[in-house]
């Protein structure tokens, strides 16, 4: 299978799933991923794509999940850098990213 | 975002065109705009500036935040000499997104069967390369071990604008190369451009690893700015 996050979002679309798509919408810093980058995220939690070097996925899928069955929404994320000392979600390599997720429904 | 959209997407993506994905941050409305359409759009200076830095632009305009999110054809690598080398190379350069076509004028090398996910020609270099635009972002690399094929891929080249050039063969054969060239009139600055020995010096052993150290030199030139690149090579020759 191609590893396009396009290509699989339509592809599970066509299947009957509900599908969001993630997108690197601004970086600062040493940001892993560039600006542009996407994930494709399936209703059932699969992904293709990345939109950091694996730091936020997880964090990111749950949100989209959160609103994969209301279609046609648009949810910004914003993460910035780890504190070790802390439990939470972000960037171990310093940058800052903001991400946009568009869901789209099965039949759309 | 849609399906439809998806499918325009991808329709513009196979016909190797640039577009732009163009929505207002918090809006679930994504429109693309076409290489073609740009100037109807009240957002051109945007789009277009997007799309010459193929980089995503995030803009505030009148109080919203829009966003530019351009779409450009895949970067070029054209293969001279169908060797094991171009093989594992091929693999490579399409998994980093790159457009690969292969040309070698001999038929046991440019068999079909043995690139099965590229375009590979098979015609004498001269041929071929009236065939392809060498333009900005595309690569040539020559394989072949053979003068009468390389060099005249090279020479197509070297009158291009294309942002890498790249010869297989040793220092001692890079030497005799040059020398041809500089009697066929070719002056040793433009001369410069060719990277010969091939590859970044990870000491390569196998076709496979050559490969990689190829294709590491063609992202090196691809991303550092022009300026840089000298100097990232002085830096690891001096290693």
């Amino acid at each position: 299978m191609s590893n396009d996050p396009i290509e699989n979002a339509l592809e599970w679309l066509k299947k009957g799933h509900n599908v969001a798509i993630a997108t690197v919408v601004k970086t600062w810093g040493s940001a892993p991923r560039k600006a542009g980058s996407q994930l494709a995220i399936r209703e059932d939690g699969l992904m293709v794509g990345s939109v950091s070097g694996g730091c936020v996925e997880g964090d990111v899928v749950e949100n989209a999940l959160e609103i994969i069955n209301t279609p046609s929404s648009v949810k910004l994320l914003q993460y910035g850098i780890t504190n070790d000392t802390a439990w939470e979600v972000g960037l171990a390599c310093g940058g800052d990213i903001k991400i946009r997720i568009d869901t789209m429904k099965s039949n759309g | 975002m849609d399906k439809a959209l998806l499918e325009k997407i991808i329709e513009n993506k196979n016909k190797k065109k640039s577009f732009c994905l163009v929505s207002q941050a918090d809006v679930n409305e994504t429109i693309l705009v076409k290489n073609k359409d740009i100037d109807k759009h009240h957002f051109s200076e945007f789009i277009r500036k997007a799309i010459n830095e193929d980089k995503l632009i995030l803009e505030e305009i009148n109080g919203k935040e829009w966003i530019f999110n351009p779409f450009n054809p895949p970067a070029k690598l054209i293969i001279v000499g169908a060797v094991h080398v171009a093989q594992s190379l091929s693999i490579i350069a399409e998994n980093s997104d790159f457009e690969v076509i292969i040309i070698d004028p001999r038929e046991a090398f440019a068999a079909q069967e043995r690139f099965p996910n590229n375009k590979v020609i098979c015609a004498w270099p001269e041929d071929a390369f009236k065939e392809i635009n060498l333009d900005e972002r595309t690569a040539v690399v020559t394989l072949t071990h053979e003068p009468n094929l390389d060099d005249i891929a090279l020479k197509n080249s070297l009158n291009s604008k294309c942002f890498y050039i790249g010869a297989l063969g040793s220092k001692k054969t890079h030497k005799k190369r040059i020398d041809r060239f500089v009697k066929d009139g070719f002056n040793i600055e433009t001369l410069k451009r060719i990277n010969g020995p091939i590859g970044l010096p990870i000491n390569a052993q196998t076709p496979q690893e050559i490969a990689i150290s190829i294709m590491a030199e063609i992202i090196s030139s691809l991303r550092y700015q022009k300026e840089s690149i000298e100097e990232l090579r002085e830096n690891w020759k001096n290693r």
